[in-house]
């Protein structure tokens, strides 16, 4: 258990869209989509490879996959395995398992999903059909994943101020989940930012 | 009997108001009006009553009491039968009535007895005072074996409370055939001066409902201080009997006490206590009275365990064969009478009558048997009885008759003792009346109906109860029975799973005959060993399972690939984890697979408990995932059920609450369906858990009485008790009952001892006792909780046990760890894959810390629990926390950003982890990979 850091957003602000997403929103660094292949090769001792499909969540920054950006350079795109914690040891407090972004309600109930930043696969941007994205992720969410992202790969943590910076990034520009307006102040200063 | 001044013939009566003469009553007082005043002058001075307190106890007028007590009114039959017998039931007052009795009565059977009876115990014991007592304890249960003083000590309790002016009543459940008199009973007594015909409108026999009635009733009506006590009173028997714990479970004034044969009862809600012990002081006294020679003093107390009874009808049997033979010497008859006592450490009752027998003679005996075989209370005018009268006053002076008196009249019945040892007296004619009344109804069943009831039980979703298999079954002739061994383990099955008091010691008895037989086919042996060795498990005889698993594992052997082990397995497993031995049933089930069948659902459950114990919380889900997969694909609904409510256990530590709901609902329907009780009210206690989470204890009681009533309906299931005292406990805890809840830890206590008595290594003790300190603890005593906990031997607890005890430590401010100790305790909750436990917990630490004036430590973990609970959905929690967390607040981490200008001139803040965490240190155990499912 770490110290009280606030990083993650409530249950009721973590996702912009839950499934149905409306297909007309713009593709985004933490959607997640159905029905994602992803391999090992080798799988164990046999050569051959083996592959799964399940849920993933898109990695790329916007300004890597958008059409009218870099995405239209590459059809490639980046996306990390999203599976349930069927063990409920997930930490939401941003202690342990760094490879893990949870993604509690991710499913409209009550069991906690995470994004595994471990495994990883690419897939043609076909394969990012928008009747297979299930959920969109909140500002608020966008920016936690972001944190939690660059953590795992640096072991830096960033503060949520510089982050939100990049806010009119998002699908939903800097507004908060509920459409309104807001600012992010420092979470090193300040906890329980939102009441 | 009793008479009133003018001379009347009076009946006595209780109830109805209605004044009958009684048949038979030749004599006739002729106590005048003046003596009857003075009698009430006296009795009043003796009570130190006013007037008015007297009119009150008979329903009349001060200045009625008045004008009969100064001859100027002579009272009606009625209020003279009051009278009396409100002065035959204090002990203050009883010597005034009785010499009127004499005189009235001489010819009549001596020694009739008021609705409390007259006689006064025989041995002195040390109780609790009843004033003291009542005014903390609204239902009392009084436990011992049949003989050791229950119904003396109810008697003087009631006696106590009636000269402090409380309302009183006993009512004798053994003559109580159906609800709607025993309602009737109950109405009469704690209204007893009521004068109308009391209408009972047609219910459906729903205790409950009736219950409610009761209660309505009483506080339209009755008086402000009422106690009724209920004599042989037999938890768990039926609707009469479970109308007692509803009464009990309402909010009244009424204050309840119950006397029970039942060992180690587990009555949730009441304060259960033992008949306490004749003093050596009295025995010693009452052997000097009724001349037991020295030299068999100790010998009589050691062959009679110390029975009041036991030693009361055997004083009786020796002078009753005194006054046949006037000659002998007391001494040695004495002498004679407790030598043919057997010298075994449990002497049955049935020998003590065999005595009685040898020396009452044949024809006192015909008579105590003619009574004991009759259904109710034996009328007195029965010609057979007062034909025999001498014999019958001898009788009753002796004790083997007992006077009551009933709506009609006085009658006579034996001791409950007396009267079970006469069942099954083929001598008897009313029993063999009986018996052939039984075989009319025998005859619309045969043993291939049974056996088909039998095959379609043993079948799948089946909607056949083991009432039904046992009622079925018990249907046949003995020798059909064994005749078809498959109708033996059918029986001995269905009486396992109904676990009524006697059940379990039935089927044992015929499961070990039939697994001594020689000629059995190997898969009916295969089949009776398991069962005798569940048997076993449920007896407690941990020492005899490894004898018939041996045999059947020999049986296995010798017939490769016919039994499936996995059976095996799981009784060695469960004799293991009943024992604490949660490595051994680990060891047991080691390389056993869960597969898609009953045997694997059953397997799965057992792995599912003992990885809980054990504190592998995900291992236990998983198991317990699979093993409810496995119960839906065989279909089995009780291996469903106990699936389910297993899971929804594991889901309410894990937070997953609406899906613990769903599973326990569903549990509780199947249980339902399968008359599974004790899994139903598991089920319930998930669910008033539930409720207790999102802080709704009316709700949360309510699931509680619900449970209560599942195992109401169930028989000796010592285990469910226990564990819905400890769910009752968790409930209460977060009442502010104060009162009810330092109750609910002496229970709690209680039956921790209770259970140590006879299975003191069982899990649920440790269970019970950290569930008391809890209580304890959540009243603000810490110190008992401390003491309570001082008993834990944390070396047997499960994880979760022993989890909380350091929990209840530190709450309670006795951990030596200080601070650190509460972050151990989440952090060691998530390890353990149980974030609401932590989640729970860390909201509970910022309680003790700010009753602490701890400002940091409530920050800290008020900060982390909003965090927490608020992103996973338990607003509940989030909200309570967010209460100890302010809006804004310094930077709660020690360590400091550092800002980093980058060359095109923006900024960015890097926060370093924590010293001393490096990645390795993930909590708890690797995430599974999908890949390897």
């Amino acid at each position: 258990m770490a110290q009280a850091v606030v990083w993650f957003p409530s249950k009721d602000h973590l996702f912009a869209s839950l499934q149905p997403v409306d297909p007309k929103r713009e593709l985004s660094q933490g959607d997640i989509f159905e029905d994602i292949p992803f391999a090992r090769f080798p799988y164990r001792r046999d050569d051959t490879p083996k592959t799964k499909r399940g849920s993933g969540m898109v990695l790329g920054h916007p300004c890597d996959i958008s059409p009218d950006e870099k995405g239209a350079v590459t059809p490639w795109r980046t996306l990390c395995r999203v599976v349930m914690d069927k063990d409920a040891l997930v930490t939401i407090d941003g202690t342990g398992h760094f490879f893990a972004f949870p993604l509690p309600g991710l499913k409209g109930d009550e069991a906690v999903w995470y994004a595994d930043f471990r495994f990883t696969t690419v897939v043609d941007e076909r394969y990012l059909n928008p009747d297979r994205r299930i959920a969109a992720l909140s500002l608020d969410g966008w920016l936690a994943l972001q944190r939690r992202i660059a953590h795992f790969y640096s072991r830096g943590l960033l503060d949520v101020s510089y982050l939100a910076l990049n806010a009119g990034h998002h699908p939903d520009g800097g507004t908060f989940a509920e459409g309104r307006p807001g600012t992010y102040e420092s979470d090193f200063v300040t906890v329980n930012r939102r009441t | 009997m009793l008479a009133k001044p003018e001379g009347e013939v009076l009946a006595p009566m209780m109830g109805h108001g209605a004044s009958t003469s009684l048949p038979g009553r030749g004599a006739v007082s002729t106590v005048s009006a003046v003596e009857g005043g003075a009698l009430i002058r006296d009795a009043r001075r003796r009570l130190d009553w006013s007037q008015r307190v007297l009119a009150r106890r008979l329903g009349v007028s001060q200045g009625y009491v008045a004008l009969i007590e100064t001859g100027g009114r002579t009272p009606s039959d009625e209020v003279w039968t009051r009278l009396v017998n409100l002065l035959r039931s204090l002990p203050a007052t009883a010597d005034l009535v009785a010499g009127l009795e004499t005189q009235a009565s001489r010819n009549l059977v001596p020694h009739l007895t008021g609705w409390f009876g007259e006689i006064q115990p025989e041995f002195h014991t040390e109780g609790p005072s009843v004033l003291d007592w009542v005014s903390q304890f609204k239902f009392t249960v009084v436990t011992g074996e049949a003989g050791s003083g229950k119904s003396s000590l109810l008697r003087l309790w009631l006696d106590e409370l009636a000269t402090a002016g409380w309302t009183t009543g006993l009512v004798d459940l053994a003559y109580e055939p159906d609800a709607d008199l025993l309602e009737r009973t109950i109405r009469t007594v704690v209204t007893p001066f009521a004068t109308d015909v009391i209408p009972i409108e047609p219910m459906p026999v729903d205790p409950e409902r009736r219950a409610q009635r009761l209660i309505t009733y009483v506080n339209d009506s009755a008086p402000d201080a009422v106690a009724l006590a209920f004599d042989n009173w037999a938890p768990r028997q039926g609707p009469i009997h479970d109308l007692v714990e509803y009464l009990a479970s309402r909010e009244s004034r009424l204050r309840i006490f119950a006397a029970t044969n039942a060992k180690a009862v587990s009555v949730p809600g009441a304060a259960v206590i033992p008949v306490p012990r004749p003093s050596p002081a009295s025995w010693q006294s009452w052997c000097v009275n009724w001349s037991v020679p020295e030299s068999v003093r100790a010998e009589l107390w050691r062959r009679s365990h110390g029975n009041a009874l036991a030693a009361v009808l055997l004083r009786g049997s020796v002078f009753a064969a005194l006054s046949e033979a006037p000659a002998s010497s007391i001494e040695d008859l004495w002498i004679d009478g407790v030598k043919s006592l057997p010298t075994a450490p449990d002497v049955p009752w049935a020998a003590v009558l065999r005595v009685c027998e040898k020396f009452l003679g044949k024809s006192a005996w015909d008579l105590i048997k003619s009574v004991g075989a009759s259904a109710e209370p034996f009328p007195t005018d029965s010609a057979a009885l007062l034909a025999s009268s001498g014999i019958a006053s001898r009788l009753v002076e002796y004790r083997f008759l007992v006077p009551v008196m009933g709506f009609s009249g006085p009658r006579l019945h034996v001791h409950e003792v007396i009267r079970e040892s006469q069942q099954g007296d083929e001598g008897n004619a009313s029993m063999a009346l009986g018996l052939s009344a039984g075989s009319f109804q025998r005859a619309g069943r045969s043993v291939d109906s049974v056996a088909a009831l039998v095959r379609d039980w043993f079948g799948q979703g089946t909607s056949v109860t083991p009432e039904d298999v046992i009622r079925g079954v018990d249907s046949l002739e003995d020798q059909e029975i064994e005749g078809n061994p498959e109708l033996v383990l059918a029986l001995a099955r269905a009486l396992a799973l109904r676990g009524s008091s006697g059940d379990l010691e039935r089927a044992n008895q015929r499961i070990r005959n039939l697994v001594a037989r020689d000629e059995l086919s190997a898969p009916v042996l295969w089949e009776a060993l398991q069962q005798a060795a569940d048997l076993a498990i449920r007896l407690r005889e941990y020492a005899r399972v490894p004898e018939y698993l041996d045999r059947a594992q020999g049986l296995a052997d010798s017939s490769v690939g016919v039994f499936r082990r996995e059976p095996l397995a799981v009784l060695l497993a469960r004799a293991a984890w009943e024992q604490s031995l949660f490595r051994d049933a680990e060891a047991a089930l080691h390389g056993v697979d869960i597969e898609g069948t009953v045997h694997g659902a059953r397997v799965a459950s057992w792995k599912a408990r003992i990885y809980a114990a054990l504190g592998d919380i995900p291992a236990a889900a998983r198991a317990a995932e699979l093993g409810l997969q496995a119960a839906v694909a065989s279909k089995n609904l009780r291996a469903e059920a106990y699936n389910s409510v297993l899971l929804a256990e594991l889901e309410v530590m894990r937070g997953a609450h609406q899906r613990a709901k769903r599973l326990a609902e569903r549990a509780r329907s199947l249980a339902d369906e399968v008359q599974q009780s004790d899994v139903a009210a598991q089920s319930l206690a998930v669910l008033a858990d539930l409720a207790t989470a999102r802080r709704a204890p009316e709700e949360a009681l309510g699931y509680i009485a619900q449970a209560k009533e599942r195992v109401s309906s169930r028989g000796n299931q010592a285990w469910a008790h226990a564990y819905l005292l400890v769910a009752e406990g968790k409930v209460m805890r977060t009442s502010s009952d104060w009162v009810r809840l330092v109750s609910t830890a002496q229970m709690l206590e209680g039956e921790a001892r209770r259970v140590t008595a006879y299975a003191p290594a069982h899990p649920v003790v440790s269970l019970l006792i950290v569930e008391a300190a809890w209580c304890w603890a959540a009243v603000g005593y810490s110190h008992e909780a401390r003491r309570v906990l001082g008993e834990l031997d944390t070396s047997r607890a499960q994880w979760r046990v022993s989890w909380e005890a350091r929990r209840v430590a530190f709450l309670a401010g006795f951990s030596t760890g200080g601070d650190e100790d509460g972050i151990e305790l989440v952090r060691e909750a998530e390890t353990h894959g149980c974030p609401y436990l932590a989640a729970e917990c860390g909201y509970g630490i910022v309680v003790a810390a700010a009753r602490r004036d701890n400002a940091a430590l409530v920050q800290q973990m008020a900060a982390w629990t909003v965090a927490v609970a608020g992103a996973r959905g338990w607003t509940n929690l989030a909200l309570l926390a967010r209460a100890y967390s302010p809006s804004r607040s310094e930077p709660v981490s020690s360590v400091q950003p550092q800002l980093i200008v980058n060359p095109d001139g923006s900024t960015t803040i890097v926060m370093p982890a924590p010293a001393g965490r490096p990645s390795g240190t993930d909590p708890g155990h690797p995430l599974p990979d999908d890949f390897e499912d």
